[in-house]
């Protein structure tokens, strides 16, 4: 059923212990006119049924390419990465997009029925779900409007409300809110990590907000550049439920972002300094 | 400084003495108002344009300013336009041209995006068919007509053929051009998504490209109403096409005026109804 109930709190499923992703040496390089870019070198990750992984790191470290991959919209140069899938009746994952994939030309309901109603499930019970979720991100009485006629971040709880009102076992998104304005930015950060928790569902999540990744994630994956590849792995300790403001007050909170950012900052003064090297 | 003496903005700068003030203009205090204004103008100046013109060539004619050999005054092309329609050959030339370019039309434009959706969507086919169908559409359509006489014989099949070659050309270029223009985070949404080819096509490709689609449709339309007339000349007894050149035999250059009028209000009418189409079926794209 597309609109679970709500569960108090995050677990995998218990019947089933291999991991919902794991990631085997996987490389990608682009061959470009100017050489080869490899986009990620080695990378290894397992990442457990239930978990929120968020991939953090600078441009251009290959985080949407390793989301690419692990969607099946790329494939990898070498390697290999498995996606759990357990029912056929189910899709293995849906993806909220790095830029807008809403459909300009379905209104609001249309866009989040799409999916569901590709898996066949019959009309009534797409609109019930479809119903539901834009109830969730708070979009009710806009069901019949175009996108055109959004803002940016209604736009955006559109694409966040289709992905999860599909059911999926896992949610790929890559910087979801990456768009927004500061003060969106916030309440979508509520809403997501309110929805997570409801849902125990494996989440795997690109942002460039370090701040957003301690908030929202049970485990964070810092990524390096030139080659893409995965410099620290790093758990969450706050425990769920939980909110922002709470997470905020953490004491280990400013201590995690400024670790993080360390590493993170490192990353991206080598690659100016390389950008300097080479121009 | 002085306090604004009516609703609105007032701003006021000190630029060497001169202050610049910005306030409301006509339009900013009736809004409403300034759009019926505009809208009252517009449409009276684009009806008395073209009546001033008539008057005038109405004018040079009754005086002999112009030879009216040429170019007969406007009352006198209403009066034989009076005489076509009272003996029925106006209907019926009428009556075949719009026949004609409504079918030939519809099978062109249909086989056109058809085609276009089918090849548009298989990448060696496209890749195979490409240079053919960029050469194919190269060739001056009138060009083909003495061969679809010969195959088709003088009835109305060669005409149809004709018509709907033209169209499908261009519809199939325009439609291969706007498949290709559908964003790929689009299609990728769509992909991931799990939606079917059949799905892709009809919630993702068609409605992406329709846009795109339609200008072909609109172009296609025009150059329908060429082929149209190119035909009727040569290889028609009926037509808006024949009824012009047919008075050039006849000696009688007012027919030239009420078919050349006759075909452009077709034209204006056809792009009027693919208009109101595309505002019906692609109600979001504003
Ligand atoms: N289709 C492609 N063709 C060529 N190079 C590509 C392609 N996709 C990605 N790359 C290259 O691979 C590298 C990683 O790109 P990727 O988009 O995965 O980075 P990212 O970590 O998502 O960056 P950002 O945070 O800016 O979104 C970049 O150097 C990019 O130039
Ligand atoms: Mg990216």
């Amino acid at each position: 059923m597309a609109t679970a109930e709500p569960q108090a709190c995050r677990s995998g499923s218990v019947h089933d212990t291999r991991p919902r992703i794991a990631v085997e040496r996987v490389s990608r390089s682009f061959q470009s006119s100017t050489g080869e870019v490899v986009a990620l070198a080695d990378v290894d990750l397992t990442i457990p049924d239930g978990q929120f992984c968020c991939l953090v790191g600078p441009s251009g470290c290959g985080k949407t390419t390793l989301l690419r991959i692990l969607a099946g919209l790329a494939r990898p140069s070498s390697g290999r990465a498995v996606v759990r899938h357990d029912d056929p009746r189910r899709l293995a994952h849906s993806v909220v997009f790095q830029d807008y994939s809403v459909f300009p030309w379905k209104t609001v309901r249309q866009n989040v029925e799409l999916p569901i109603r590709a898996r066949g499930v019959s009309k009534r019970e797409a609109a019930a779900a479809g119903r539901e979720w834009l109830r969730r991100v708070g979009l009710v009485g806009f069901e019949d409007s175009w996108p055109a006629q959004l803002s940016g971040g209604m736009r955006q709880r559109v694409a966040i409300a289709r992905a999860f009102a599909c059911d999926p076992e896992m949610l790929l998104m890559d910087e979801p809110l990456a768009a927004l304005d500061a003060q969106m930015r916030l309440l979508l950060q509520e809403q997501l990590l309110a929805l997570s928790q409801e849902e125990a569902k494996t989440v795997v999540f690109v942002t460039h907000s370090i701040e957003e990744a301690i908030l929202l994630g049970d485990r964070i994956v810092v990524m390096g550049a030139r080659p893409g590849r995965v410099i620290a792995d790093i758990e969450i300790p706050f425990p769920r439920p939980r909110s922002p403001a709470q997470v905020r007050k953490e004491e280990l909170f400013g201590e995690l972002h400024e670790y993080i950012w360390s590493l993170v900052r490192g990353q991206v003064e080598d690659q100016l300094r390389l950008d300097k090297a080479t121009s | 400084m002085s306090s604004p003496s009516h609703t609105g903005r007032r701003a006021a700068a000190a630029s060497g003495g001169h202050d610049i003030e910005l306030v409301p203009g006509r339009r900013e205090l009736d809004p409403a108002r300034a759009n019926r204004l505009d809208k009252r103008w517009v449409t009276a100046l684009a009806v008395l344009v073209p009546v001033l013109l008539v008057s005038f060539w109405q004018v040079a004619a009754t005086a002999r300013w112009i030879d009216v050999r040429f170019f007969p005054a406007p009352t006198q092309i209403l009066a034989d336009w009076r005489g076509l329609l009272d003996s029925g050959d106006y209907a019926t030339h009428l009556g075949a041209s719009a026949q004609r370019i409504a079918l030939g039309y519809a099978l062109g434009a249909a086989a056109g995006v058809l085609a276009g959706l089918l090849i548009g969507r298989a990448r060696l086919v496209r890749k195979a068919l490409e240079p053919t169908i960029v050469a194919l559409y190269t060739v001056p359509k009138l060009a083909i007509l003495p061969l679809l006489l010969l195959i088709l014989g003088i009835g109305e099949a060669s005409k149809l053929t004709l018509i709907a070659v033209t169209v499908f050309f261009i519809v199939l270029i325009n439609t291969n051009g706007a498949l290709e223009a559908v964003p790929t985070s689009h299609i990728e949404a769509g992909r991931s998504f799990g939606l079917d080819r059949i799905d892709m096509v009809r919630h993702i490709v068609l409605p992406a490209a329709s846009p795109q689609i339609f200008v072909g449709l609109r172009i296609a339309a025009g150059m329908a109403v060429l082929a149209l007339v190119g035909a009727e000349f040569v290889a028609a007894e009926s037509g808006l096409g024949y009824l012009i050149w047919n008075s050039w035999n006849l000696g009688i250059p007012s027919y030239m005026y009420i078919g050349i009028v006759t075909i452009s209000v077709l034209g204006v009418l056809a792009n009027g109804l693919l208009r109101l189409a595309q505002r019906v079926c692609l109600p979001w794209d504003r």
